[in-house]
Order: structure tokens, then C-alpha cells, then sequence
């Protein structure tokens, strides 16, 4: 609860400062509809059932991507750290891709890929394996040989290895890697429904843009931004639960 | 927001008068050129006014500018960006028509020619096709509307999608899409063949005009009929075949050459300026239709013809000064 008021003060009082601002004229309605005025539409958005449709369009194409990139990033981060060969030979194109922005990407992708979904969720997905994997090989060097020396003088093979040593000592680093991803999927996600409108929040986003309908505009915005910070808070509950040494280092 | 570009020699020099400034918004365009031609041949200066441009990639960029007032002229068309920000109280007005549909002038829909290989001559050929257009709320979806209903088909008919220009171009080179939506697209490839023209179901459709924003729309017309006077004696120069500095560099961001349209084209460009409020009620009630616009609108609401009229007035005034001949 206590934790609850820390996170919603501050932008509850900008919102109050938002309705003061506007009911005194400062703001003008054309670009900054007053909140309680966005109140009012998002319950008619919840209530057609557009909002809810629409988050979900965005919600599945960020879960596709992202869980397909987080799973070939563990793997890539994990042979990366391991086998100099992989190493060597994939570590400058991680990086190279890495410094790519992403969106300038989709074109090439609607190309090989059609016009269809698999052009944003496979770039969704590359975005989210450079991450993943990036900290996943951070965290795999990070591992200090003698944790490793240790546990095979106590007589650990392969398998506790990886699941006693090799997995506790990283999943810190996989999850930033992690959380990092999943808002950066979002990001992707919203970006290419703003380039190619279909569903989703970023396509009622431009929509709004196209209208000049400012109310849906800012209600999209902030429902993108709820669910970033829902989807970044699950993560985290998630990591508290997996890597609880982790979450009580942080408290 | 820079001075218009080319014409540094007399729209934006030192002028011993008071030049008023009139911020303009519009997407670059080769169709644009009798506002460059204008400014060249010192128009906007004889009428007090200097020009500075502020170019848009979008014509949806358009209308928070000129509701916000951070431009006082926009070249657009009568998009629901613009309607609902009118409807929603700002101070918007079409005050001058710039293009009308003229059959044979060009080519509104494009397509990939092995995706119609008994040619592309009838709108019933789109049936069943993967079609871009730039926005669902575009001129361009407008024109797809009238093309599939000359044909008796509705949206569930054709897959469609939405793309900018610059990616549905090369997907249509690819025949990744079977046809695009978009006037004066500068296709140049063998794969691309120009389909049926809309311009023909719409003989004298205005699909172009300018916008004034609240600077402008002052009980004084003169600053404004001003401003449309020396358009529209760039509009008459450009016609009568002269071209600006800029035409060149115009002409490439349309993805035409240089030489720019042929003189059929060039009919399209309103001389007079008189909006035709049918043309923009027809766009107000297909944007009604797709649930586009805040509240009905009536065209009477966003249309002020005292400025095209006294522009008229002002040129024909001027015409008569230089003995009939253009100025």
C-alpha cells in the first residue's frame, strides 16, 4: 500500500495540476482536453469496447515478439558467454545491431516478410533477443571462477552447475536484460502500429492524430504508458519471486 | 519556419514598406509551384507580404498547426483533421479551391501489373486486392470509397492497408500489394501500371484548397484577399508556362521530372479560387460516414468565400492597370 502511495503521487498531483491548469483557462482544450473530460471518454473508449481491443492488439504483438526474442536472446547470451567460438563470431553483430534503430528496420522486413504481422512481431523479437542477450553474455562473464572451482571441488557436474552456479549468478542480469526488452517490445510494438495502422493503441494513436481528436489521442497515450509500467511491474514481482536475494537486496 | 526557398531576391528581402509576415504550411510538392512562381516574380511583395514556410512531411501536421495559430496559411485539403478542428471551435476556413478532378489528368490508383494481367482498366478489378492507401482518413481512402462503390464493391471486398507513400511504393514495386491509392505517385517502374481515374466518376471535384487560420480570418479581408491575389497570379504565370527556380527540386520530391506535368494538368489549378461547396460536403459526409468527425458538419461552416472574391477583385483590378496583359 505504502509502496502504491510512492508510486501514484506524483502523477496523480500532475493530473490535479492538469484539471486546476485547464479549468483556469491556461491550457488550451483544442490540445489538452482537461482530465476529467479524458475521464469521460475513456469510460465511453472501455465501454464500445475499443480501448480494450486496441490494448490488446498491442499487448499480443508485444508478447509475441518479446517472448521469441527473450528465449533466442537467453540462448545466444548463454553461447556467447560459454563457447569463444560463438563469441567471436556473433558478438560484433549483436553490437552492430544493437546501434541499429530498430524502426528503420520494418521496411525491409515488409519486403522479405509481406505486409502482414510477422514483419512488427519479427521486430519486435530482434529488438528484444539484442537486449536479452546482451545481458545475458554480460551476466555469464560477470561469474567469478571461483564459485565455479568451488562447486566442482564439492563435487557439482554439469547439471548442478548450471542450475546451482551458472543460472542463480545471472538471472539478476537476465532480468534487467529482461525488463529492458519487454519495454522495449512495447516501444517497437506502438512505433510500427503508428507506421502501419491496423489495431492497436499506436494505431488509435495516429487515427486520433488524423482526426484531430485529441481526447483519444491522450487516453491511448496513457493507457501505453499504464501498461508499460503494469508490464514492468509484473516483471519485477515476477523477479522478486525468482531471484529473491536480488529483490532483497533492493528493499 | 525558414523564408520561402529561391526566393530570396523579393519576397524575403529588405523592403523599405512594413512587409507583413504570413507563416505557410504545406507538403513540398510540384503542384506548389505558383506559390514559389509568386514569391520569384516579387507577388507576395507587391501585396505587402512576406512569405515564410514551414514544410510538413504529413497534411495531418497541418491542422494543429494552424488551430495553435504557429502558421497563419495552409495548402491542404479538406481532411477530417482540419473539419474537426473547426467543428471543435477552432478558427479554420477553406477561402480559396487550388484543385479540381479533371478526367485524363492523372492517375489516382496504380497497380502491380502481374496482380491484373488483363490489364487495369475498371474498378470492379479491385476486387479481392491487397490496396494501400496513406491513412483511412486520406484523400486518397476517399477516392478508393468512390472507386470501389462505382463498382459496386464495399471495404469487406479488398484487403486494405495503410502505409506512407515511401513504403507502399517499393512494396508495390515488389508485389507485396496489388495497388496503391495515391495521386501524382511518381512510379517509374515496368511493373507499374496506372488503373481507372477517379477524376472521371468526379468531373469537377475540388479535392485542394487553402486554409486561413484565426490571423487571417479578420473582419479586414485585405491582408488575406492580398495573399490569394498574388497565389492566384502565380497560379495564372505557372499556367501561361512560366517556372519557378524551385520547379526542379519540387518535381524530384514528387518523385516526377523536372519538367513537371503535362499542360493538361495544369487545368486543375483553380484560377479563380471559388470554392465549390458541394466538393467539400461531399468529403465532410464520407468522413461522417466513416465516424471521422466530432458532429455533423455543414461545408457553409468551414467555407469563407470573401477572401477568393476580393482576390479576384484586386487581380482583375490588375489586369485592367497593365492594359489586359499579365502583369
Amino acid at each position: 500500500m505504502k509502496r502504491l502511495v510512492w508510486a501514484l503521487w506524483l502523477p496523480l498531483l500532475a493530473l490535479a495540476a492538469w484539471q486546476i491548469a485547464s479549468g483556469a483557462g491556461v491550457l488550451n482544450p483544442l490540445f489538452f482536453p482537461a482530465p476529467s473530460a479524458l475521464a469521460n471518454s475513456a469510460v465511453r473508449l472501455i465501454k464500445s469496447g475499443e480501448l480494450l481491443r486496441n490494448a490488446a492488439a498491442t499487448l499480443g504483438r508485444t508478447a509475441a515478439g518479446f517472448l521469441i526474442g527473450s528465449a533466442a536472446g537467453l540462448g545466444i547470451g548463454l553461447l556467447m558467454g560459454g563457447i569463444q567460438g560463438v563469441r567471436k563470431s556473433l558478438q560484433p553483430m549483436v553490437g552492430a545491431l544493437n546501434a541499429t534503430p530498430k524502426m528503420s528496420l520494418l521496411p525491409v522486413l515488409m519486403l522479405l516478410l509481406g505486409v502482414g504481422e510477422a514483419a512488427p512481431i519479427t521486430l519486435i523479437a530482434l529488438g528484444s533477443m539484442v537486449i536479452v542477450s546482451l545481458h545475458t553474455f554480460d551476466a555469464v562473464e560477470q561469474i567469478r571462477p571461483i564459485w565455479v572451482e568451488i562447486a566442482i571441488n564439492y563435487g557439482a557436474n554439469r547439471g548442478a552447475l548450471f542450475a546451482r552456479v551458472y543460472l542463480p549468478a545471472c538471472l539478476p542480469r537476465v532480468f534487467t536484460g529482461l525488463r529492458l526488452a519487454l519495454a522495449n517490445a512495447l516501444v517497437i510494438a506502438v512505433a510500427c502500429e503508428l507506421i502501419n495502422p491496423s489495431t492497436g493503441l499506436g494505431s488509435m494513436i495516429w487515427l486520433s492524430w488524423q482526426t484531430f481528436s485529441t481526447d483519444r489521442l491522450w487516453i491511448a497515450l496513457l493507457a501505453t504508458a499504464l501498461i508499460g509500467g503494469v508490464l514492468h511491474e509484473g516483471l519485477r514481482q515476477l523477479e522478486k519471486r525468482i531471484v529473491p536475494w536480488q529483490a532483497a537486496h533492493f528493499e | 519556419m525558414a523564408c520561402l526557398a529561391g526566393a530570396a531576391a523579393s519576397g524575403c528581402k529588405r523592403d523599405p514598406r512594413p512587409l507583413r509576415r504570413v507563416r505557410v504550411t504545406f507538403l513540398p510538392h510540384y503542384i506548389l509551384a505558383p506559390v514559389y512562381l509568386a514569391s520569384e516574380l516579387g507577388f507576395f511583395e507587391q501585396a505587402g507580404i512576406e512569405l515564410l514556410v514551414h514544410e510538413v512531411a504529413s497534411a495531418t501536421q497541418m491542422a494543429p498547426l494552424l488551430a495553435a495559430g504557429t502558421v497563419d496559411v495552409a495548402f491542404s485539403g479538406a481532411i477530417p483533421s482540419m473539419l474537426n478542428a473547426a467543428a471543435k471551435g477552432a478558427r479554420i476556413r477553406i477561402v480559396c479551391a487550388r484543385e479540381t478532378a479533371i478526367p485524363g489528368c492523372i492517375h489516382e490508383v496504380h497497380g502491380y501489373r502481374k496482380s491484373f494481367p488483363e490489364g487495369f482498366h475498371r474498378a470492379a478489378e479491385l476486387r479481392g486486392k491487397r490496396i494501400s492507401v496513406t491513412a483511412p482518413t486520406s484523400l486518397s481512402a476517399f477516392l478508393l470509397d468512390v472507386l470501389l462503390e462505382s463498382a459496386g464493391l464495399g471495404a469487406s471486398d479488398v484487403h486494405l492497408l495503410t502505409m506512407p507513400l515511401s513504403e507502399s511504393a517499393p512494396a508495390l514495386a515488389a508485389g507485396r500489394i496489388d495497388a496503391v491509392l495515391d495521386r501524382d505517385m511518381g512510379l517509374s517502374s515496368p511493373d507499374i501500371i496506372p488503373g481507372p481515374s477517379v477524376a472521371e466518376l468526379l468531373p469537377g471535384f475540388q479535392y485542394n484548397f487553402i486554409l486561413f487560420g484565426d490571423a487571417l480570418l479578420q473582419n479586414d479581408v485585405s491582408a488575406g484577399a492580398g495573399f490569394l491575389a498574388a497565389y492566384l497570379r502565380g497560379v495564372g504565370e505557372f499556367r501561361a508556362g512560366k517556372k519557378p527556380r524551385a520547379l526542379q527540386q519540387l518535381a524530384a520530391g514528387s518523385g516526377l521530372a523536372a519538367a513537371g506535368p503535362g499542360p493538361v494538368c495544369l487545368d486543375r489549378l483553380s484560377e479563380n479560387g471559388q470554392v465549390d461547396r458541394m466538393s467539400v460536403q461531399r468529403v465532410i459526409d464520407w468522413s461522417s460516414r466513416k465516424k471521422f468527425l466530432v458532429r455533423p458538419i455543414d461545408a457553409a461552416e468551414v467555407i469563407d468565400g470573401r477572401f477568393a472574391e476580393e482576390a479576384q477583385r484586386l487581380n482583375g483590378a490588375q489586369h485592367r492597370l497593365n492594359g489586359g496583359q499579365l502583369p
